[in-house]
């Protein structure tokens, strides 16, 4: 790495296998690539004078996307209790085995107080804001959360998380009908390896998953989360084909965060996450290229977001300060406002109880400022790292709960690195097409375009 | 920009010296682990 001769000091170079010399602005994310080893003198002008042209206004915008305060979503938890007993969650095992629920009255008072927080949202972005019924498992409350959705989905748009083990074929017509986004969880194809990480007494979520993705039939506001571990890793290529055959758009593969010490030995390789991670990408592209219908890895389009259209981001795990008490916070059973659900548990990161303070208090609270401070600026190694604004050193929650402290450099480091230079790798290529939406592909528009 | 013109920009032209672009689109940010699906002009 080294910086670019002449004026532009802030513009790095890196040479990237597959893509050519990158050269980026790791503060704005301006990027460019040329080919033929960089030696085009005449191309390499064009990009210095496109670069200076742009530069005060991709600050200005990259500020503004990391440096402004702006909910949109709140994750609530109806329930501490699960059905299921994964051993990587990161909802304490004490907490699910005898925690508290919501009843109908308190959810409610929520929705009624977040509808009031959001109505100055409304207005500016003319869209609903989100509330997700999130951790630990939703649908042990189906009745009073569904219930709230007929009373407010004209407030709010909608969304479940969920491990699917008690939802019937008739809560998928009512998901359907009420444009819920649903998540639905499932670690592997092969129902040993997922029964490893997701254990459920006496059932299993195996069956019920992929009855669930077959009632959902394509619906579009279907995801499927897979949490990457040891166990599963080397599947998740295949595991991407069955999805796509099965209509699913878009799955996340997320590597697991080892919120408490016994998860680290959960952890996939650096090596082998990265290679099957990069092979689950190759054939989504391979299956998309072959049918009318994609799927998308949701957490690598949002890196090849995060390169081309920082703003367009929609998981906000990969950008420092992160969404957490910045984009969308969480309510837990007993009123608790914390930064993002992964906080669960840790006191010092709660912005006060929801039923006794406003909304607005827990915002300017101490435990979301510290979230909202959290900078890569501030982070030996991410402070010089040119993939600082893409990959953001996720998770803070993951960080804090093994150290104590905010302010560290990912488990993932490597990973990310490596999955950024693929990224930038299939852009070269030209095959970030196959990442995107089709719909939106027929009229894109550019802030700046310079191909030669 | 024309339609159906953009999509082009998005491909490596055949011995192309040099490629760099930003997407024009509005702000989405909506999430931790959970996608929410978009609307259908967004990106993803
Ligand atoms: C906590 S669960 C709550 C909703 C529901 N019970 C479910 O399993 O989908 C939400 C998602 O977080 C994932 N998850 C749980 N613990 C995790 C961890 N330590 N690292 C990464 N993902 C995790 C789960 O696999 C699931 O996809
Ligand atoms: S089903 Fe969800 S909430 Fe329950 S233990 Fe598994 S990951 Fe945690
Ligand atoms: S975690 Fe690694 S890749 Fe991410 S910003 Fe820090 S140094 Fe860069």
């Amino acid at each position: 790495m080294q910086n670019h001769a002449g004026a532009e000091l802030s513009l790095k170079e890196e040479n990237i296998k597959k893509a050519g010399k990158l050269l980026i602005d790791p503060d704005n994310v301006f990027w460019a690539l040329l080919f033929d080893q960089g030696r085009n003198e005449a191309a390499r002008k064009k990009i210095l004078s496109l670069y200076n042209k742009r530069r005060k206004e991709l600050d200005a915008s990259m500020r503004d996307f990391r440096f402004t305060t702006e909910f949109n979503s709140v994750y609530i938890n109806p329930t501490d209790i699960c059905n299921a007993n994964c051993p990587y969650c990161y909802i304490p095992p004490s907490k699910r085995r005898s925690g508290k629920s919501l009843d109908n009255r308190k959810l409610l008072y929520i929705l009624r107080k977040l509808d009031k927080f959001f109505a100055p949202y409304r207005k500016i972005r003319k869209t609903k804001p989100m509330i997700i019924y999130h951790a630990s498992e939703p649908l042990l409350m189906k009745g009073m959360i569904f219930s709230s959705i007929e009373k407010f989905h004209k407030k709010f748009h909608f969304g479940i998380q969920t491990n699917a083990i008690l939802l019937e074929k008739k809560d998928v017509e009512f998901l359907k009908s009420h444009k819920v986004s649903v998540g639905i969880s499932l670690d592997s194809l092969d129902p040993k390896i997922n029964d490893l990480t997701r254990k459920a007494k006496g059932t299993t979520n195996y069956s019920r998953a992929i009855q669930a993705i077959k009632w959902f039939n394509g619906y579009h506001g279907l995801n499927v989360i897979t949490t990457v571990t040891k166990h599963n890793v080397k599947g998740l290529a295949g595991l991407v084909r069955f999805l796509h055959s099965n209509k699913v758009s878009c799955v996340l593969l997320n590597p697991v965060r080892a919120t408490r010490k016994a998860v680290i030995k959960l952890r996939p390789g650096t090596a082998e996450l990265t290679k099957y991670f990069i092979e689950a990408v190759n054939a989504a592209i391979e299956v998309s290229k072959r049918s009318k219908r994609r799927i998308i890895i949701g957490n690598f389009s949002n890196i090849v977001l995060g390169i081309s259209a920082p703003k367009a981001r929609r998981l906000m795990c990969d950008i420092s300060p992160c969404g957490g008490g910045r984009c969308f916070f969480a309510v837990t059973p007993d009123g608790s406002m914390i930064p993002c659900g992964e906080f669960v548990g840790l006191k010092e990161f709660c912005g006060g109880n929801i039923f006794k303070t406003s909304v607005k208090k827990a915002v300017f609270s101490k435990g979301f400022k510290k979230v909202r401070s959290r900078v890569v600026e501030d982070i030996p190694e991410c402070d010089v790292c040119i993939y600082r604004n893409v990959c953001g050193s996720p998770c803070p929650a993951e960080l804090y709960s093994l150290s104590k402290d905010v302010k560290g450099v990912s488990p993932y480091c490597e990973f990310y690195k490596k999955i950024i230079e693929y990224a930038f790798a299939l852009i070269a290529q030209g095959k970030t097409k196959y990442l995107f939406r089709k719909d939106a592909l027929s009229d894109i528009k550019f802030e700046y375009s310079l191909n030669i | 920009m024309k339609k159906g013109r953009g999509a082009a920009t998005l491909k490596k032209k055949k011995k192309g010296q040099a490629i760099a672009y930003r997407i024009k689109c509005k702000r989405t940010a909506n999430g931790l682990s959970h996608y929410v699906p978009s609307d259908k002009k967004a990106l993803v």
